[in-house]
């Protein structure tokens, strides 16, 4: 059965290392691998969940500077650029290939709390989201979901800032329910959810009337660092805030929340008591089951597999989400006791067929972030020339698009398919047109991507990558073996392995005919013959089904 | 992309070649052969489903005159004016009051529609008690379940399964060589989905792009694919990369010996909102579906998308209720359908198809504060084509009975998806079965019954008539009457038997119904004449003699 003890404390081996990292990643390198091989699991998690510093902030081509910082001077570009400088900045850490679970917790994050740059006309809001992401991805989750109920780009998005007294706007409560905490049950009746009602989701907008955004950026908290929405109304007084009491469904115990005794003055709520509210509200809602089931099955359909099972259900997700409400929405401590489980290592029973290994559809990001670290192509960075810095994460997103992932443009604010459109989840990134696009990426980076019709943005050097990575070059199996068992997900027929090695890097050559033209661009260093075959192998290889999975 | 071996082999071995009709046909050993001829209908007709996707506002969609009052008070800052310049327009002046509804004013062009006949209305769709989540709501539309069920598969991939058994592995094939269903965009919609397997239709967005981009990329696939979890993955990933590679030459060449006719799709919204929903997103769309089917591409359903109706806040602008995003959505659905569907009769291909529009639920009565409307329960659906039942069915909403500001069901969706097959697609009681809709067979909304058979065409006549003058023969004073379906331009005039205009009786803009004019004769020479109602619509004309 399904189990979450922890699996054994020896090394992990290449195997569970590369599963491990390819999970919590964007995409290991051949290095990272073996070097967490040699980790037991607690030492590999104290790596993994290490946190990743502070980061600078994005900057502007026109002046060289960040703009981001409220009381800073204005940046130059116009705001729409700004936007897609503030999205190239928060994706190039996927593409930098740390070895942390960090990013991709943040990645995980966006794809809980979906927004679409559209409705946020301002990049600095869209900055101090993303600083939000980055600050609770190793933190609680419950202070998050608090934090997104007055975040400037939240309030934009889903319309909270024209939630007011007397004028409600249900948009973000009721999604603040269906999407980010209790999940929608199956409907019992009408207007009836299991887990809320549409009684409920009226109520829990009057509870999150009043806040405004702040477009001055300057309510930064201390805790955080981080500028968050306004109440609006002057001085001590919430003015927009419904004071009134909110009546709750049986589904959340039938509890009442109002401001606090000597909280209403006049009939208008505190800014305190409003706060008060706030945090009474998110007690409520995370004391449920239902919003710990709810994080623990999004957590293992992003982590593990898409489909949870009943036995999983039970064995797995049930006392994830117990701990999840004990710990207080703390989330490390969960998900290392997932991630190092033998039900994580397919470590607890015998048969191969519920093996996870390999069984993700990577996201278009995860796909290209995987090639790019794990072949360490040239790719422009923010030290150098901003233009090719920012070029070079314009076609990346170009790429995302074709791929199947708008990025901060889903269709829905729900966010992408993949991560929560049953019965598919994660197949939902292939389709006949996405799939072609992402075998063109695995061709194109290795052919050379010059959008600009210059030197190439980003390009795999294969000659180079191979001399850096590879034991022994001339040894055209061990060359295919090393790379072929580090980059692919799971191990390959004997006959799948002879397709890529003789029929594509060998062109059904012999080997020795390979070792003689490793030696001979060794002496002259004209790599020209060994160049076309590596780049033909790597090609395939990214070309293929099984580099598709993760 | 390169397909696989072993289903390059299989297919030159297991293939046996009989005679059907004094047709060659090919089929591949399997099962589901056999079945497939007996079972498929052998009709051409094809569905085209247009998803208002977001939730559309019904009510300022089609407004309920009866109660217009009460309508707007209701939902004072965002109701559409009966009059001024951009009033709503009358659908229907013959229908009794409680269906008498106005179309938003951007939607003149599903008007004209309507007019010939080739529009019908259903008021007050839903599904007993609508769930308000977007997501929930559309995959139940999906999936053609209730509001308390669940499927892991889409009502129109369970109904394809079952009219192609054996699919992927048996197609392409003589029958059916093009993809069963074909979703314009990105993505394969839980309506398309089967029990197991890779999805019934395929996304596409420009074949001719993508048959050349699938011609560069991509290896051999794996032959054997281990019994897990993982190999389940990537079988899912083989098996769409085989039908991509099979599909997109087929559809490459619909589209190059496909054409459009020399209608002009509309572009962009021509009045005041905000950028993002100026361009018409649903006419590309449209016009490429009916390139393919003049490119003679037999898929039988096309699943298209128009975006942004999820009007919470701004659905209208604060200085005039009849400018803003919704209005551009309505304007881009009423121009774009009926470019397509002009564009279809151009083609000759207006007898073979069938557009309806859904949407995952209607919006609340009472507006919003901040000029929008939060989700809601029932919508109108509209249903075109020239074989449709013309008309409105149901009655208007009723204002004063709403729960918790929402509107009560008319109707089932499902009693109309399932006219749609059975009455359009021919589907037989076994696929109906197969589709889980046997229960609204019996009580389906009539969407088929064409009332317009060649050139008589009942629908329009009935709503644009001439009536006959008195007296006649006349000597001085005659009166004229004719009715008119809504405000438009007309002239009446009478001809000689020459056809030459000899007196022009009423020229300029009248409103819908009935008018009475009295004319005086006196100066026309003795003789027979014709006097002729001209509208936009159709002309009609009656004869007359002058004593």
């Amino acid at each position: 059965m399904p189990s979450l003890l922890p699996i054994d404390n020896g090394p992990l081996g290449r195997k569970r290392a590369a599963h491990l990292l390819r999970r919590t990643t964007f995409g290991p390198s051949g290095k990272d691998i073996d070097r967490y091989a040699q980790l037991n699991i607690q030492q590999a998690l104290d790596q993994l969940f290490t946190p990743t510093a502070r980061p600078l902030p994005p900057l502007d081509i026109a002046t060289g500077a960040a703009w981001v910082n409220p009381n800073t001077a204005g940046a130059n570009s116009p705001e729409w650029q700004l936007i897609e400088y503030t999205l190239s900045w928060w994706t190039d850490r996927f593409m930098r290939g740390e070895d942390r679970i960090h990013a991709r917790l943040i990645w995980y994050l966006h794809t809980h709390y979906p927004i679409i740059k559209e409705r946020i006309p301002r990049s600095t809001a869209l900055y101090h989201h993303m600083m939000l992401l980055w600050h609770y991805a190793l933190g609680n989750y419950k202070e998050l979901a608090v934090k997104m109920c007055y975040d400037n780009a939240m309030l934009w998005h889903l319309d909270g800032h024209l939630n007011e007294k007397d004028r409600p706007n249900e948009n973000f409560a009721r999604e603040f329910f269906e999407l980010f905490t209790v999940g929608k049950g199956m409907q019992t009746g009408p207007d009836n959810y299991t887990t809320f009602d549409e009684n409920d989701v009226r109520e829990a907008a009057r509870v999150l009337t009043g806040f405004g955004i702040d477009q001055s950026f300057s309510n930064v908290e201390p805790e955080t660092g981080i500028a968050m929405g306004i109440l609006k109304g002057d001085g001590q007084m919430a003015q927009r805030h419904d004071a009134g009491i909110k009546n709750f469904s049986a589904a959340f115990g039938n509890v009442a929340i109002a401001p606090p005794q000597g909280g209403v003055i006049n009939g208008v709520a505190t800014k305190e008591a409003t706060m008060q509210e706030l945090h009474d509200f998110a007690d409520m809602v995370f004391a449920q089951p239902a919003t710990a089931a709810f994080l623990a099955r999004k957590l293992y359909r992003f982590f593990v597999y898409y489909e949870i099972s009943d036995t999983v259900e039970r064995d797995i997700i049930t006392p994830l989400a117990e701990q999840l409400i004990n710990s207080d929405y703390q989330i490390i401590p969960i998900l290392r006791r997932l991630l190092s489980s033998r039900h994580f290592f397919d470590d607890d029973n015998a048969t191969e067929e519920d093996d996870v290994t390999g069984a993700i559809i990577k996201s278009p990001v995860e796909l290209m972030a995987s090639a790019i670290h794990f072949f360490d192509a040239e790719f422009p960075d923010s030290d150098g020339d901003l233009t090719r810095f920012y070029q070079a994460h314009a076609f990346l997103r170009g790429q995302m698009q074709l791929q199947g992932l708008d990025l901060f443009e889903p269709f829905d604010v729900n966010g992408y398919d993949a991560y929560h459109q049953m019965p598919a989840f994660n197949r939902n990134w292939i389709t006949a047109n996405t799939l072609a696009h992402r075998y063109k990426f695995g061709l194109d980076i290795v052919n050379g991507i010059k959008p600009m019709n210059d030197n190439d943005l980003i390009k795999i050097d294969v000659v180079r990558f191979v001399n850096q990575n590879i034991s022994q070059p001339e040894e055209a199996i061990i060359l295919a073996r090393e790379i072929i068992d580090h980059l692919l997900p799971n191990e390959i027929t004997e006959e799948r392995f002879m397709y890529f090695y003789r029929e594509i890097l060998l062109d059904t050559l012999s080997e020795i005919n390979w070792r003689f033209e490793w030696r001979a661009y060794k002496q002259s260093q004209d790599d020209t013959a060994v160049r076309i075959q590596l780049e033909k192998f790597i090609s395939a290889l990214l070309q293929s089904p099984e580099f598709q999975l993760c | 992309m390169k397909r696989r071996k072993f289903i390059q082999s299989a297919s030159s071995l297991a293939t046996s070649s009989f005679m059907l009709g004094g047709i060659p046909v090919n089929v591949l050993a399997g099962s589901g052969a056999l079945q497939r001829v007996a079972g498929s209908s052998d009709t051409d007709r094809v569905v085209v489903l247009i998803q208002l996707h977001g939730g559309n506002d019904g009510l300022n969609t089609t407004v309920p005159l009866d109660q217009y009052a009460i309508y707007q008070h209701l939902r004072p800052n965002i109701a559409l004016p009966n009059g001024g310049n951009r009033r709503v327009i009358t659908l229907d002046h013959t229908v009794p009051s409680a269906q008498s509804l106005g179309l938003h004013p951007d939607m003149a062009d599903l008007k004209n529609l309507y007019d010939h006949g080739k529009m019908a209305v259903v008021q007050g769709v839903a599904y007993e008690n609508i769930n308000g989540s977007h997501f929930r709501s559309r995959d139940i539309w999906f999936m053609g379940a209730g509001y308390d069920e669940s499927f892991d598969s889409g009502w129109m991939g369970r109904y394809l399964d079952h009219e192609y058994p054996g699919f992927p592995d048996e197609y392409p094939n003589t029958s059916m060589p093009d993809p069963p269903a074909i979703e314009i965009g990105n993505v394969v919609s839980l309506a398309f989905h089967r029990a197991n397997g890779i999805p019934m239709g395929i996304s596409i967005q420009n074949p001719e792009q993508f048959y050349n981009l699938i011609n560069q990329v991509g290896g051999l696939p794996p032959e054997s694919i281990a019994n897990s979890y993982y190999g389940q993955e990537l079988k899912w990933i083989i098996d769409i990369e085989e039908k991509s590679n099979q599909y997109a030459s087929r559809l490459s060449e619909l589209y190059k010996s496909g054409k459009n006719s020399p209608v002009t799709y509309p572009e962009l919204y021509p009045f005041n909102a905000p950028a993002g929903v100026l361009r018409n997103q649903l006419a590309p769309q449209l016009k490429m579906v009916a390139r393919l089917l003049d490119g003679g591409c037999k898929t039988r359903v096309f699943l298209v998308r128009i975006g942004g109706f999820d009007t919470h806040a701004r659905q209208v602008e604060s200085f005039d209720a009849t400018m803003g995003i919704h209005s551009a959505l309505l304007y881009h659905l009423s121009s774009a359908v009926k470019a397509f569907q002009d564009d279809l009769r151009n083609l000759g291909l207006e007898d073979r198809v069938l557009t309806m529009t859904f949407s995952e639920f209607g919006r609340r009565a009472i507006s919003n504060g901040s000029f929008g409307s939060d989700h809601g329960t029932s919508a109108p659906m509209f249903v075109f084509g020239k074989h449709v039942n013309a008309g409105i069915f149901g009655d208007n909403p009723d204002l004063s009975n709403l729960r918790n500001g929402n509107l009560e069901q008319q109707f089932d969706y499902r009693q109309l998806f399932t006219s749609a097959l059975t009455d359009w697609l021919e589907a037989s009681d076994s696929a109906i079965q197969a589709t889980y809709f046997n229960d609204y067979v019996t009580n389906r909304v009539p969407l088929i019954g064409g009332r317009v058979v060649g050139l008589d065409n009942q629908f329009t006549n009935e709503r644009f008539r001439l009536n006959a003058c008195f007296p006649n023969p006349v000597q001085n004073l005659a009166n004229f009457s004719f009715f008119i379906n809504g405000e438009q331009n007309i002239s009446l005039k009478i001809l000689d038997v020459k056809g030459r205009e000899v007196m022009k009786i009423a020229e300029g803009r009248f409103g819908g119904g009935e008018h009475f004019i009295s004319k005086d004769l006196s100066q026309l020479s003795p003789g027979s004449y014709v006097y002729i109602l001209e509208t936009p619509i159709v002309n009609r004309s009656k004869k007359l003699v002058k004593l």
